[in-house]
């Protein structure tokens, strides 16, 4: 009986195993490996300017048809709300399009991908813009990629001009390097307040002092490297001359009034309506500086003697949530969009500025008159944007704002109002950290 | 056998038909108590709860005492938008009462065509409050806006409304009375309440418009006007969209622009929350602003036996007495 048992239990066993072992010899074979799925990815949605997604999602689907691609389009107001609501609740998107501060990382809810990167021996050095490391990586290892589809992009940046308005002024625009006094003068030679035409919107604002390379051309920067230090840098001396000399564009008349900024602004700024002769803008607006029809050029950012010269470019990109059940396809799709193959079509599809170093010469998008315009400005030292260091910047710099806007209306003396500004945003700083989990 | 009811056997009797009879009520009203419990009860007692953690809605709350109460009265930007939101509510709700009255008295008066007038004045408060801030950016422009563009013939050089903070907080107390007609449908269906014969009584007593106004409209109008008031507090406490999209308009502006005059607490609360994911510190606002809105509604609630006449309470008083 005891035999019976035994030989009834391998024969069980064997006849358990046989179907199995069938099933594995006639497994279809599916790309990468990975098994069926489907992938959803939320896309910040138009109106702001991300295009039709379908064109991509064939595209991969042609590539893995064992995943399906569902994009959800949320509406651009309150992304990040949502987005952060979808990981409260655990039903967070496989992938989403991310443009939060590097910090965004430490949280855990961004897969590392790091292992991905090391698996595919993808060598991001040579894939990517150098503005992707800055952007997209936290304690060396990269969170997020670049995006090569609808509005999205790399964004250099620089300060366009009018070339009407330069040639009704009779001024050359500058073929190389200039200096922020040859700047202030031509904004001062361009301004003709009785034909509402103004040299620029520089200092209008504080924006040029936040969002632009300008600050780290006078040897200046609101915050430390990491986003936590306020105070030694919104209040160091170099910060008070930038501000300084921004203010003093407004105060010469050189700089388009705020209101009147406002007023003739639109959703792309004053430069675009045509009363601003040279304004600070970046590649997100490619496909609408193309529409310009009185003649656009790029200058780099004015420089400070005795300082080196910075550019300024920015990203966007699609980040993995740690807790997505389907890794290897998401990381499929982010691979995808972020590569050459599809970066070659979405220059051309998008109109856009491909992330992928090897397609710029490969498309001819640096001979494009005004792409390379931008493109050249790339060879420029990079600093990742003052705001995009903290999750905690936009809450604890208002008092720059603030400063700004005082110095700017009252004529209050900019120096002070920024050691207040400092100390205030550093406490802010403080406190909000203290409170973060380590 | 013949039972005997006793006083005991009677109570019980009743007792269990009383508690049969508040099963079968509860069981009526589940629906919606099942709705309160899990949508609005639950959720304020976990807001509570957040407010004494550190929470940034990805990782798990860790508990924080009552440190976020603690900071809140350290915090500049706190007060900042305290003072607004009060400043705001004290100059808007009583012109919005005064201009709602006002104009439910027009709209009131027996003239063809009001019903035309009673929804054009209405249309406001159904519009969106997204559109109602852009219509208003322009109307406010300090270069090309329509309100400088009139003041300019009376001589005076509008400043820039919206972005002047000695002026944004004002004109959003303009703004508010926009949606003044809304206010003015609910003064209407009190003043429709109102007997005409009292006014037929005063008039042949000799009372003018005014005294008939003093002492029969505002007192019959006094339930509409505590409720309007109260619910004003509330409202002002959760003033939001129209400011969110005025001071969010570029990217020189942040939150409560021009200088934080118009940072509200509602909208310090969201930035707290959605940006820079510190969820219990705005659930401390949150159940702060709760009490303060509740403190002053309680205070309007004492005082309504002071100068709220309600008609039927007198009607039992004097049958009480008679």
């Amino acid at each position: 009986m005891k035999n019976f048992g035994f030989v009834a239990s391998i024969a069980l066993i064997s006849a358990a195993a046989m179907p199995m072992a069938g099933a594995r010899a006639t497994a279809p074979h599916y790309p990468g490996g990975i098994a069926p799925t489907t992938l959803t990815v939320w896309m910040d949605a138009p109106p702001t300017g991300y295009a039709d997604q379908a064109p991509s999602v064939a595209a991969f689907e042609k590539l893995y048809p064992q995943i399906k691609v569902n994009i959800v389009d949320v509406p651009n107001a309150g992304y990040g709300q949502k987005v952060q609501t979808g990981l409260a609740g655990g039903q967070a998107p496989d992938v989403w399009l991310w443009f939060g501060s590097t910090d965004d990382f430490a949280r855990g809810s961004i897969q590392n991908l790091a292992p991905y990167i090391k698996r595919d021996h993808l060598d991001t050095n040579q894939w990517f813009q150098p503005i992707t490391r800055l952007r997209f990586t936290y304690k060396g290892d990269y969170y997020a990629v670049p995006v090569s589809s609808g509005g999205a992009g790399i964004s250099f940046s620089g300060i366009l001009y009018n070339k009407t308005l330069f040639k009704q002024a009779g001024i050359t625009a500058p073929t190389g390097p200039y200096t922020i006094d040859q700047f202030a003068a031509m904004a001062k030679k361009l301004s003709n307040p009785k034909k509402v035409v103004y040299g620029t919107d520089a200092g209008a604002g504080a924006w040029y002092a936040i969002g632009t390379a300008l600050p780290w051309n006078f040897g200046a920067d609101i915050t430390s490297a990491d986003g936590h230090k306020f105070t030694g840098y919104m209040d160091s001396p170099a910060m008070k001359q930038t501000v300084a000399w921004l203010l003093g564009l407004q105060k010469s008349g050189a700089s388009i009034p705020k209101s009147i900024g406002d007023a003739v602004g639109g959703a792309y700024g004053p430069f675009y309506s045509g009363h601003v002769a040279m304004s600070f803008d970046a590649l997100w607006d490619l496909q609408q500086m193309r529409k310009l029809t009185f003649g656009v050029g790029l200058l780099p950012f004015p420089s400070v003697p005795g300082h080196p010269a910075f550019g300024w470019a920015d990203e966007i990109g699609d980040a993995m949530w740690s807790k997505s059940a389907h890794k290897d396809a998401a990381w499929a799709w982010m691979k995808f969009l972020s590569g050459p193959q599809w970066g070659a079509v979405a220059a051309k599809q998008y109109n856009i500025a491909t992330p992928v170093v090897s397609l710029w010469p490969q498309l001819g998008l640096d001979k494009d008159p005004l792409l390379s315009q931008f493109y050249a400005t790339r060879t420029s030292s990079f600093r990742l944007a003052s705001y995009e260091r903290s999750q905690f910047y936009f809450s604890c710099a208002a008092a720059f704002n603030t400063a700004y806007s005082k110095a700017l209306r009252a004529g209050d003396p900019i120096g002070p109002l920024l050691d207040d500004a400092a100390k205030q945003g550093q406490t802010c700083l403080d406190k909000d950290y203290s409170q973060v989990a380590k | 056998m013949a039972t005997i009811s006793t006083p005991i056997a009677r109570r019980r009797r009743r007792s269990s038909a009383s508690v049969r009879e508040a099963v079968e009520g509860y069981a009526a009203i589940s629906p919606w108590l099942v709705g309160f419990i899990v949508f609005t009860g639950g959720p304020i007692l976990f807001s509570l709860y957040m407010s004494f953690t550190y929470w940034d809605l990805t990782n798990v709350p860790r508990w924080a005492g009552v440190q976020n109460y603690l900071d809140l009265t350290s915090d500049p930007r706190f007060w900042q938008s305290l003072k607004v939101t009060l400043i705001y509510s004290v100059l808007a709700l009583p012109l919005g009462l005064l201009a709602g009255l006002g104009l439910s008295l027009l709209l009131n008066l027996k003239l063809p065509g009001m019903n035309f007038f009673r929804t054009l004045f209405y249309i406001p408060s159904v519009i969106a409050g997204v559109a109602v801030a852009a219509i208003w950016m322009w109307t406010l422009n300090g270069q090309f806006g329509l309100l400088n563009y009139l003041l300019s013939f009376a001589g005076i050089h509008g400043p820039d409304w919206l972005g002047d903070p000695n002026f944004a907080l004002y004109a959003l107390v303009l703004i508010s009375l926009w949606g003044v007609g809304g206010g003015a449908v609910i003064y209407l269906a009190g003043l429709q309440n109102i007997p005409a014969q009292l006014y037929e009584a005063a008039a042949m007593d000799g009372a003018g418009t005014l005294a008939r106004f003093r002492s029969i409209t505002l007192p019959l109008l006094s339930p509409t006007i505590f409720f309007l008031l109260v619910t004003g507090i509330i409202a002002s406490f959760q003033t939001f969209t129209t400011v969110y999209i005025l001071s969010g308009v570029n990217r020189d502006q942040p939150i409560g622009a021009p200088e934080d005059s118009t940072l509200f607490y509602l909208l310090y609360l969201y930035q707290q929350a959605f940006g820079s994911s510190k969820f219990g510190y705005a659930a401390a606002m949150a159940w702060v602003g709760a009490l303060i809105s509740l403190t002053l509604a309680l205070i309007v609630f004492r005082s309504q036996s002071r100068w709220v006449y309600y008609e039927s309470e007198r009607g039992g008083a004097n049958k009480r007495a008679g």
